[in-house]
């Protein structure tokens, strides 16, 4: 309604006590014009005399009613000149906490509160002084110590004779508006602050008003106010965005809050935007608003991913350190291999793909990648023997490894590395060999040097169950990686007997072997129980020495291997032909898998299918004259039997 | 006793569904390996609810959803999807499947599921 006159106005205050606005301020200034030109008016018609008694009695009770009115609902006050309240109405005394006398004959400063500037009250008495209307908020000192906001409104006061004596204010409560500001602010800091992009939108995808400021450093740009949400965030990828944009508009047309939350929850929950990872939380609001909360988890993400590499770093020092020897001697055996590297391509593949199978196995961080990424090279290129070398030396598996070993180094000290292989020699062993050499001192019978000589090399032997012992991990962690259930494996043989040295390198292939009998042999879950064989795999190891051959036996309870496969593959990769395949035994069959090559793997990965391994292993075996035996059953398994002899000139 | 049926290509997850079913009290009455089988065996056991892989050979678990729903608008099917089927599950749900489960499948969120069907069909 329009506040016009004072009748209204009072009725309007009575209903309306709490309105507050700007129209209102303005009647209230008329209000008190008028008031002045009344009283006048009555001071002038009192002067004419009686006979208009009457009409004043009338006008002064609407003014009494008109004041009171005022008084209740106004926050009112007035000054002298200086500024000591002459006046003030009730609504003052309820909202200051003083009484009208605590009040009157004092200096309006007594309600001035230490927050407000004092440059605020100069400007104040710089407009009153020159005779202008001063209209600002104020914060004010209540008489218990608290506070209240006021929209004051000052204008000079005249007397009768238009002389001004003073001022007039009257005040609008504001102290709930400050304090809606003021959360209001608070509120938008926090989520400006909270390092979190807050925005809504609703069904046309268009982004409303309020947004927090993370958002313009996620979306990189000064506004986004009416942009398309779904462009903002998934410009880069039209299969998320279609799903975000048929997903808002599936969560918007169906009636059903649980079936609404369903489809809010199938909705992109992360992207990368601007080389930002972020997440993306979900709510809908009331009128199927969307509010989105985008939250930077890039260092999250990085954060997980050095987790994950200092967890490497873990395994790969616990594997050096609880296979001490075994560690060092490969390290020492791949630094040879590198200072001096075999000038045959094929020959140095083999050997580096056994060293990568035992690098992989002893949970190196960077070696077994650098390796992998050297052989795909080689695989790739054909190169001529001689610039092969050249390759290896970009490789720097070196530095590769030399980065592996200070990561060790850094938790296990240097000492690790420096201190040499120990060889235990019960004391019986030296004092026999002791005596044995003073009597070859006395007797000077040279006949016994061939047997002290093979005494003193037999102190070096190594115990082949220790050698082999490396395997039931390897066995574990391939059966992890590849979500195959393999009983723990168990190497079975004399823990005592010791062996050559000379054997290292194959026992060191073998890990490609083993490899296989996980990949290759043991079926997944689901096909050992539709074959009904135990759920769980088993691969076995055992050695035995009989007269001078060292035996080792490894076998699993897998698939065996179909020859009909090897065929496919052999002459797929043109090593045969079909008629000559036919011909051949089913033994000779089987030797196909240790061809150069010759892999029934469709996919190279850092751990099979070069079919390089299984070569690497006849490799070693006919460097030291060794036989294989292989007993393959189709569907229940197969068996590999090593032959070595152990007699050999060193 | 709430009777269950399992649609799934994978033996493994078939198994690990019908002990996660029968330790929580629930009767699996059948238990099917394609689309097609699955719409053979709810017409011959019309389950109380069942458990609907996506990616299935022969038919796909949305097809067989939409046959299944088409015949019986009151049928309870929950879909089982890997990541990357959001699409596909968006479908399913437009066609009227009562919730779905991402693998891996635990038991905490199988209860989870049958509980939401349980509020839709409330209503």
């Amino acid at each position: 309604m329009k506040i016009s006159n004072n009748d209204n106005l009072v009725d309007y205050l009575k209903t309306h006590p709490d309105i507050k606005s700007e129209e209102f301020n303005q009647a209230l200034i008329k209000l008190l014009d008028n008031y002045e030109k009344k009283d006048k008016r009555i001071n002038k018609i009192l002067s004419q005399g009686d006979t208009q008694q009457k009409q004043v009695l009338q006008l002064n009770q609407n003014l009494d009613s008109l004041l009171e009115t005022f008084d209740t609902y106004v926050i009112a006050s007035r000054t002298d000149l200086k500024g000591t309240i002459t006046y003030t109405s009730k609504a003052y005394e309820v909202i200051s906490g003083y009484s009208k006398e605590e009040l009157i004959g004092h200096s309006h400063s007594i309600l001035r509160h230490p927050d407000m500037p004092s440059e605020i009250f100069d400007d104040m008495w710089e407009s009153i002084r020159a005779q202008k209307i001063w209209i600002g908020e104020v914060k004010n000192l209540k008489k218990d110590g608290g506070y209240y906001w006021v929209k004051a409104f000052i204008t000079p006061q005249y007397n009768m004779d238009d002389r001004h004596i003073g001022y007039s204010a009257i005040r609008l409560d504001i102290t709930s508006q400050k304090h809606a500001e003021k959360l209001h602010k608070e509120v938008n800091n926090l989520l400006n602050n909270a390092g979190q992009g807050f925005l809504s939108f609703d069904k046309s995808l268009k982004i409303k008003k309020s947004f927090s400021k993370e958002c313009l450093n996620i979306f990189k740009c000064n506004d986004i106010y009416e942009k398309d949400i779904s462009i903002l965030l998934f410009e880069n990828d039209i299969v998320k965005k279609n799903l975000f944009i048929d997903g808002c508009q599936r969560v918007v047309s169906c009636e059903n809050k649980i079936i609404k939350d369903m489809f809010l929850s199938l909705l992109p929950k992360t992207h990368n935007i601007h080389n930002i990872d972020i997440s993306i939380e979900y709510k809908l609001l009331e009128d199927d608003k969307f509010m989105l909360i985008i939250t930077n988890i890039t260092e999250k993400i990085i954060l997980e991913k050095e987790l994950a590499y200092q967890h490497k770093i873990q395994k790969m020092i616990i594997s050096a350190a609880s296979y001490k020897n075994d560690f060092l001697e490969v390290v020492e055996e791949f630094r040879d291999f590198l200072s001096t590297p075999p000038t045959q391509k094929i020959v140095f593949l083999r050997e580096l793909h056994t060293f990568k199978g035992i690098f992989s196995q002893k949970e190196m961080v960077h070696l077994p990648i650098s390796i992998h990424k050297l052989e795909t090279t080689l695989h790739n290129i054909e190169v001529e023997n001689n610039s092969f070398i050249d390759l290896i030396d970009n490789a720097d598996l070196e530095n590769t490894l030399e980065k592996d070993i200070a990561l060790i180094s850094t938790v296990l000290g240097d000492k690790f590395f420096k201190e040499t292989k120990k060889l235990s020699i019960n004391k019986e062993s030296i004092i026999h060999l002791e005596l044995e050499l003073k009597n070859l001192q006395d007797t000077k019978n040279f006949d016994l040097i061939p047997q002290l000589l093979e005494r003193i090399r037999k102190f070096k032997y190594e115990s082949i169950f220790d050698m082999l012992n490396i395997y039931p991990i390897a066995v574990k962690q391939m059966g992890q990686k590849l979500n195959k259930e393999i009983y723990p494996m168990q190497i079975v043989g004399d823990e005592t007997l010791k062996v050559p040295t000379f054997v290292k390198p194959f026992v060191n292939s073998l890990i490609h072997v083993f490899n296989n009998c996980v990949e290759h042999g043991i079926e997944d879950i689901e096909t050992r129980v539709v074959n009904q064989k135990d759920e769980i795999g088993q691969v076995n190891c055992s050695f035995d020495k009989q007269n001078d051959n060292l035996i080792i036996i490894i076998s699993d309870d897998g698939s065996g291997i179909d020859t009909n496969t090897i065929r496919d593959v052999a002459i797929a990769k043109r090593l045969t032909t079909k008629e000559k395949f036919e011909m051949i035994s089913e033994d000779e069959k089987l030797q196909y898998i240790f061809l150069d090559k010759f892999s029934t793997s469709q996919n190279v990965t850092i751990t099979s299918g070069r079919g390089v391994g299984m070569s690497s292993v006849k490799y070693e075996l006919e460097k030291l004259n060794g036989k294989l035996n292989i007993i393959n059953k189709i569907g229940n398994g197969i068996s590999f039997e090593f032959i070595i002899s152990l007699k050999r000139g060193e | 006793m709430l009777n269950v049926m399992i649609v799934d290509d994978s033996l493994i997850l078939r198994k690990t569904l019908n002990s996660s079913f029968t330790e929580m009290g629930y009767n699996v009455i059948a238990q099917a390996k394609s689309g097609r089988e699955a719409i053979e065996l709810y017409n011959k056991n019309k389950p109380d609810l069942v458990t609907m892989d996506i990616t299935m050979p022969v038919m796909s678990g949305i097809e067989a959803l939409k046959a299944i729903m088409g015949k019986y608008k009151d049928a309870k099917i929950v879909m089982i999807t890997s990541h990357g089927e959001e699409q596909l599950v968006m479908n399913a749900i437009s066609s009227g499947a009562k919730g779905y489960i991402l693998k891996p499948v635990t038991k905490e969120k199988l209860q989870e599921a049958i509980k939401k069907v349980e509020l839709l069909s409330s209503k």
